[in-house]
């Protein structure tokens, strides 16, 4: 692998500008939102596919590993450079290429940011439903890569729901352009645009997106029930589930955690309660009123109160809290671990008495904030990065809330991704033959495992059992900590 | 060699609770749909013949029906799937949640597929509450661009109907052309519907309980003589590719099509490769999606499909010629 001869072909090929790659650049990029790290060795801005093509025609010429990266938000180190290589940054590809109202339809470039795309398209009516709470900073090419949900993916689904087609760059040896899907829900043949989206950049690189839009809804309505107890919301949204209500969005905040985003955000989340559900229902005005009363009716002898938005500005402020709650964190502790577990609703008293006792077990404080309506826990675990002890704990929390999802039927990545994070994890939710077959598909796409490698399937030692491969780069890889 | 599995039919975990359920691949549509109805639940399996159908089926051919038109098709609800492989190793994708990114979408790779990256044997699926009242509204039209006039303003405004189906003489021994709107909910609902669409008709007709079941039942029962196609059309053209279609297979054809998603079902008295033919000379912003089960599907844009069989059936003894590859 010739990396410096790999950077003058890509500041010839893209202009100066393009690339960077001193030590000090490099460092901003080491980073995601997860607690992972990596440093690449070069950082390239493209500004169109065919560009792209260019730069894995480079990549390929001199072995070197391509991670194509969106905003940095991931949660799960997919777009950090684990093996070193080439970090392919999509802000410059920024444009939205198209919008077809007829047909519910708009194209944009992988580097759009999840908001502008709905600030825009709320000049005709619509909006892109998939809302991660980073989406005032994360692209749609991120969202296609870790198919990344949001609190209103409750009803309206994650992001492979509202993806109908992709250009995408193969990791071949041509860098070949390929178009998948179209603008029609349905595929004729094999459904590449669905494999593709949530492969976390293992199989191909998207640079083009064909999104689909939904309309704005008539009515919307946000309630706040307040409990005394965690474990009576608990109840109140296995009970709302079990009746057929569908809100549009269905959250759980902790006591602790309200307290925490109030003294951040002042919301207007009441400092005095156990937990809280913030409810959104949306649609016909008939419609979100039925709903409206049947959610009071559940919440009625469960919940202290029931509180409903008087306006815009209201609905704004207690979103404002849910959507910053990550950042309220950082106020009160150095260093905070997030999981993205899933489990069957019904399972969801138990899980919160299951991660009460994984904080007392490790001396933790672990706020609790999540998409309760489809079971995606997040438990935020609070921590000292620059305590080993502390940050060994916390790993483990992680790890132990995790198998517990597991053990309840669950999923160890709701919304995050595997990336580098969970890799291991993914041979407790799996088989051997599982995980063979997803390799084996890898392969087709990225048969030399330049495209973010050891990403999303197990590494190292499992990777090597299963396969027998150990591509050149692997020996200069670094051991898979979480903390570096 | 044929594989029967008509044996594989049981309900393995039904949750209702979580509104989750997996069942085999063998289980037949209408013994699901029985037992989620007892629960008050349902799935939206209304591809037309769905009463001989079974789930693998569903989902090897991603077939559909009306319903598509608000839930979309099955690889939107499908949370999980069991299948062997080319080697006879049973592997799985997905599992029993309704939100799960972990690993590849193997339900996504597995559904349309036709049988040929791997045999299913089980799936799960997120299943959805049964509304308390539902109404389908049919509003007859002399000629074909009336309705879809209306199916396309309804689907502009704020009504979601869980059915919008446009369809021609011929169903339902109906002379005329039909458009067909669902509306489930409440009885509020219903009856902001029926103001909504008086306003905006003459006529309508109203059909509820068993009437409605019938009405969906004529309607999914196919012309089994015929050369079967569904294809996609632009909202935006679709009133032309109906014109043309309507046109060059005159007195032949009929048609029934989901305004809502733009797919046209076709089933037309001729001979396959007249109907091929004409099928070839639409515009090429409409896809083939599908054409009678006797031809293999030519594939766009085959080369990473190509790479992907051949890895994960390098014999080709999964359903060979299903894809045209």
């Amino acid at each position: 692998m010739a990396v410096s001869d790999a950077i003058s072909e890509l500041i010839s090929l893209l202009g100066p500008s393009c690339v960077l790659s001193r030590p000090e650049e490099l460092m901003l990029y080491e980073f995601d939102g997860s607690i992972e790290k990596g440093n690449p060795d070069v950082v390239v801005f493209p500004q169109s596919t065919d560009d792209v093509s260019h730069i894995v025609r480079v990549a390929h010429r001199h072995g070197v590993p391509i991670v194509p990266r969106g905003a940095g938000t991931g949660l799960s180190g997919g777009s950090i450079a684990r093996c070193g290589g080439i970090v392919i940054v999509f802000a410059r590809m920024n444009r939205i290429l198209d919008f077809d109202i007829d047909n519910e339809r708009a194209t944009v470039q992988a580097g759009v940011v999840n908001l502008d795309l709905t600030d825009a398209a709320s000049k005709f009516g619509y909006y892109f439903a998939p809302d991660p709470s980073s989406q005032k900073a994360c692209t749609i090419g991120g969202n296609v890569s870790e198919n990344s949900g949001g609190p209103h993916t409750l009803s309206m689904g994650v992001t492979v729901n509202h993806v109908t087609g992709l250009t995408v760059v193969l990791p071949d040896a041509q860098g070949s352009v390929v178009h998948l899907g179209s603008k029609s829900l349905m595929t004729p043949g094999y459904d590449l645009t669905g494999l593709l989206t949530g492969s976390e950049g293992t199989l191909g690189i998207v640079t083009e997106i064909i999104v689909k839009l939904t309309r704005l809804s008539e009515k919307t309505a946000t309630l706040l029930a307040i409990f005394d107890t965690i474990e009576a919301a608990g109840e109140a949204v296995e009970h709302i589930t079990r009746e057929g209500i569908t809100p549009a969005a269905l959250e759980l905040l902790d006591g602790w955690m309200l307290r925490t985003i109030e003294a951040a955000t002042h919301a207007g989340y009441p400092l005095d309660s156990g937990a809280v559900l913030l409810i959104e229902l949306e649609g016909l005005r008939e419609v979100v009123e039925e709903q409206a009363d049947a959610v009071m009716t559940v919440c009625s002898g469960r919940a202290r109160e029931v509180r409903r938005a008087k306006d815009d500005r209201e609905r704004g402020l207690l979103w404002a809290g849910r959507k910053n709650a990550f950042g309220a964190i950082g106020r009160v502790s150095p260093s905070y671990y997030v999981q993205d577990g899933v489990i069957p609703r019904t399972k969801l008293a138990a899980t919160l008495r299951f991660i009460d006792e994984v904080s007392a077990k490790h001396g933790l404080t672990i706020g609790n904030i999540f998409h309760a309506g489809d079971g995606n826990l997040h438990p935020l675990i609070l921590f000292d990065i620059r305590d080993p002890e502390q940050t060994a704990h916390a790993i483990a929390a992680g790890n132990e809330i995790l198998e517990f999802c597991i053990s309840m039927g669950g999923s160890i990545t709701g919304e995050h991704g595997v990336g580098m994070e969970k890799q291991d994890l993914m041979c407790r939710l799996f088989s051997e033959h599982d995980l063979a077959f997803m390799r084996t598909i890898r392969l087709a796409f990225n048969g030399r495992e330049l495209l973010n490698p050891q990403k999303l399937l197990p590494s190292t030692k499992v990777c090597r059992e299963l396969t027998g491969i150990a591509p050149d780069w692997l020996q200069r890889a670094t051991v898979p900590k979480a903390i570096a | 060699m044929r594989l029967d599995l008509s044996a594989l039919n049981s309900v393995q975990c039904y949750e209702p609770g979580d509104l989750t359920v997996r069942v085999q691949a063998g289980a037949r549509v209408s013994t699901v749909l029985e037992v989620l109805a007892a629960r008050g639940q349902m799935l939206p399996f209304d591809m037309h013949g769905w009463r001989r159908a079974h789930i693998g089926g569903v989902l090897a051919s991603a077939a559909h029906g009306p319903l598509a038109a608000s839930f979309g098709g099955v690889r939107e609800y499908c949370i999980g799937i069991e299948f062997v492989t080319a080697e006879g190793k049973i592997a799985h994708g997905g599992g029993l949640v309704v939100k799960n990114v972990a690993g590849y979408d193997l339900m996504k790779l597995m559904i349309g597929s036709r049988g040929t990256h791997g045999i299913i044997t089980s799936s799960s699926f997120k299943v959805f509450p049964r509304a308390t009242h539902s109404t389908t509204f049919v509003i007859p039209f002399a000629r074909s661009d009336q309705a879809v006039k209306l199916g396309l303003m309804i689907r502009k405004s704020q009504l979601s109907p869980s059915r919008l189906e446009i369809v021609s003489p011929g169903f339902m021994e109906v002379a005329s052309w039909s458009l067909l709107v669902s509306a489930t909910g409440s009885e509020a609902v219903v009856n902001r519907y029926r103001t909504e669409l008086k306003a905006c008709c003459e006529s309508l007709t109203e059909f509820a309980g068993m009437d409605e079941a019938a009405l969906w039942d004529q309607l999914l029962t196919s012309d089994e003589a015929a050369v079967y196609a569904e294809l996609w059309s632009p909202l935006d053209a679709i009133q032309r590719t109906i014109d043309v279609l309507w046109r060059t297979f005159d007195g032949t054809m009929m048609l029934s099509g989901r305004l809502g998603i733009g797919n046209l079902n076709l089933w037309v008295r001729s001979e396959f490769g007249h109907v091929h033919s004409v099928l070839e000379t639409l515009s090429s912003d409409v896809k083939v999606l599908w054409r009678s089960p006797r031809l293999p599907l030519a594939l766009p844009n085959d080369g990473p499909m190509r790479t992907l069989k051949q890895a994960l059936d390098p014999r080709n003894i999964l359903n060979p010629g299903a894809v045209t590859l």
